[in-house]
């Protein structure tokens, strides 16, 4: 099962923990940890919102650990959460008040729950379906389905799913899959959140 | 085997009519909802497509008490009662569902005070319970939210839905609001335009925010009461390119149009609804994927100089109109257009035309890179 789930300063894989970082250091700092530690090596990263930077590291590790190289046009991605970008949009109003004039265009375009997700696709080249939704919590039947959907109807051969999920700085998960066509019928996936 | 999936009812609340009857009529006329935005939100002017508060809070009157509720949960609640009414659909039901599309929800309430309404409903899905509570909706509604392209997606899912056979009824709701937070955002990236936006023309220099709530209701019942019609394919695709920025060569978007239209290479398409925000690079970068599909020839047209841009609800509302344009066999003009202005020649439709049209293909694109593409018969 290839997964990867970030919470709590702490990284798992394929249900191992392979790091635990110290959970009352700063989450920048952590991040920052993380992507160094891995060698992710994508610039852009230090310009994203926490939630972009959750998912990259995140997908990146998945990809890296299980020595993933997506492809292209036959992948989709489904990302959920409860929350969206309402952490960033926060952050945003901030900048926003009380002078409209110093508004941040960077910052703005992360004020948009799926921005997350193309992110991924930018850093990954992933270009199949996508489909960002919003739920209280992961629904399996309902990912299920809609994983079944993007095999059976869509065309794709391999989908990452993720439950990407920030509430605040120590309230974050991150769980990621990647769920190949001929996988399905083996695997029963299990969703974590908070 | 795939159940049959039938769009069997649409309306629209919008700056240009409470019903989609009133809209078409003011389409028809050559209305637009675009008014110079005097709430001084951004130091530049510009044009947006915006209720009055006070018509809203009128019509809502006869579906309960307007001061419980936020803007975007009255034009929700409305249109959802009115869908319930006309289509008798229980939302009690577990093979009922309510898809919500949206980008910022009830965003707008950082800005108002109103002690009956916390501030803890700007989250999505505080948005999402209020509703739910409203009609006992018995399965929690889903909301889509993928930029620009969420209208289309909601519809696409709620179709797969259907066909799949996960329910009997999926109503889908597309709304969104125009805020302070969203005209400095757009203002900030230099999209906005100072005038009435001019999609495709060779004067645009961006877009308008507008606001509205749009429905559909599909079903595995096909009730032939209000006019129906069928989603014969779709795709969505990722540009992986730009979180902001379409791909110049337009990659995405191309993709999109040639999977969805794959097994319908033979089937005239009527017209095209697109996206034609009135940026200098979608409207450059959308027309060459409409050529790079060999559809330089289909019709074309925009709505975004009526209603401006209404981001998550756009695709929706762009998708009822062309049904009702689809049930009245007219060709609508494409609003702010005078002469062509993208490089690839498209056919951009300039006056009102009855013409007998079966089927048309609505597009769209969207941050993040996204792009969408679905083909619609009438039954």
């Amino acid at each position: 099962m290839k997964s990867c789930v970030i919470t709590n300063n702490m990284i798992k894989v394929n249900n191992q923990t392979i790091y635990s970082g110290n959970p009352s250091i700063n989450l920048d700092h952590f991040l920052l940890e993380a992507y160094q530690n891995y060698k992710v090596s994508y610039p852009k990263f230090h310009k994203m919102d926490f939630i972009s930077k959750l998912g990259i590291l995140t997908t990146s590790i998945l990809a890296k650990k299980n020595k993933i190289e997506f492809d292209s046009t036959n992948t989709g991605i489904i990302v959920c959460s409860k929350s969206g970008c309402h952490f960033t949009d926060k952050e945003y109003i901030d900048s926003i008040n009380p002078n409209n004039q110093t508004s941040n265009p960077a910052l703005f375009t992360y004020t948009l729950p799926s921005i997350a997700m193309g992110e991924i696709c930018i850093k990954h080249k992933i270009k199949g379906e996508n489909l960002y939704l919003l739920m209280d919590k992961p629904n399996k039947t309902l990912l299920s389905n809609l994983i079944n959907n993007m095999f059976n109807n869509k065309q794709m051969n391999h989908c990452i799913v993720g439950w990407l999920e920030m509430q605040s700085t120590k309230k974050y998960l991150s769980h990621f899959m990647l769920i190949s066509k001929s996988d399905i019928k083996e695997y029963d996936f299990n969703f974590l959140s908070i | 085997m795939d159940t049959t999936s039938t769009i069997i009812y649409k309306n629209l609340i919008s700056p240009l009519g409470f019903s989609l009857n009133e809209n078409f009529k003011s389409i028809r006329s050559g209305k637009s909802g675009l008014k110079l935005d005097n709430r001084r939100f951004i130091e530049k002017s510009t044009y947006t497509s915006i209720f009055n508060d006070i018509d809203i809070d009128k019509w809502f009157l006869k579906y309960a008490n307007p001061t419980h509720f936020t803007k975007l949960e009255k034009l929700s609640i409305g249109l959802i009662q009115d869908i319930i009414e006309k289509t008798n659909i229980d939302p009690k039901s577990d093979k009922t569902l309510l898809i919500l599309s949206t980008t910022k929800g009830n965003i707008d309430i950082i800005d108002t005070k109103n002690s009956k309404i916390s501030q803890e409903r700007v989250l999505l899905s505080e948005f999402k319970a209020v509703i739910q509570k409203h009609f006992s909706f018995k399965t929690s509604p889903l909301i889509l939210s993928n930029a620009c392209i969420s209208g289309i997606q909601a519809l696409i899912l709620a179709d797969d839905f259907i066909k799949d056979k996960s329910y009997e009824n999926v109503i889908v709701i597309g709304a969104d609001l125009v805020s302070r937070f969203t005209m400095t955002g757009f203002s900030a990236l230099n999209a906005l335009s100072s005038e009435k936006c001019m999609p495709f023309d060779k004067s645009r220099m961006g877009l308008n925010l507008g606001e509205c709530c749009a429905g559909i209701v599909v079903s595995s019942k096909n009730d032939k009461k209000h006019g129906n019609a069928r989603i014969l394919a779709n795709a969505s695709t990722s540009d992986a390119h730009h979180t902001v920025a379409p791909s110049r060569e337009g990659e995405g978007l191309t993709n999109a149009i040639k999977k969805c239209l794959k097994n319908h290479i033979d089937i005239p398409i009527d017209f095209i609804s697109a996206h034609g925000t009135a940026t200098i690079y979608n409207d450059e970068m959308e027309a060459l994927s409409v050529c790079n599909n060999d559809l330089e020839n289909s019709p074309i047209f925009s709505l975004k100089a009526y209603y401006g841009h209404t981001l998550g609800a756009a695709g929706l509302l762009e998708i009822v109109i062309s049904l009702k344009a689809l049930d009245e066999n007219t060709l609508i003009p494409s609003l702010g257009f005078t002469s062509l202005g993208v490089s690839n020649k498209i056919n951009v439709i300039t006056k009102t035309q009855k013409k007998e049209v079966n089927t048309f293909l609505k597009i769209a694109s969207g941050f993040g890179g996204v792009n969408a593409a679905i083909l619609i018969q009438k039954t």
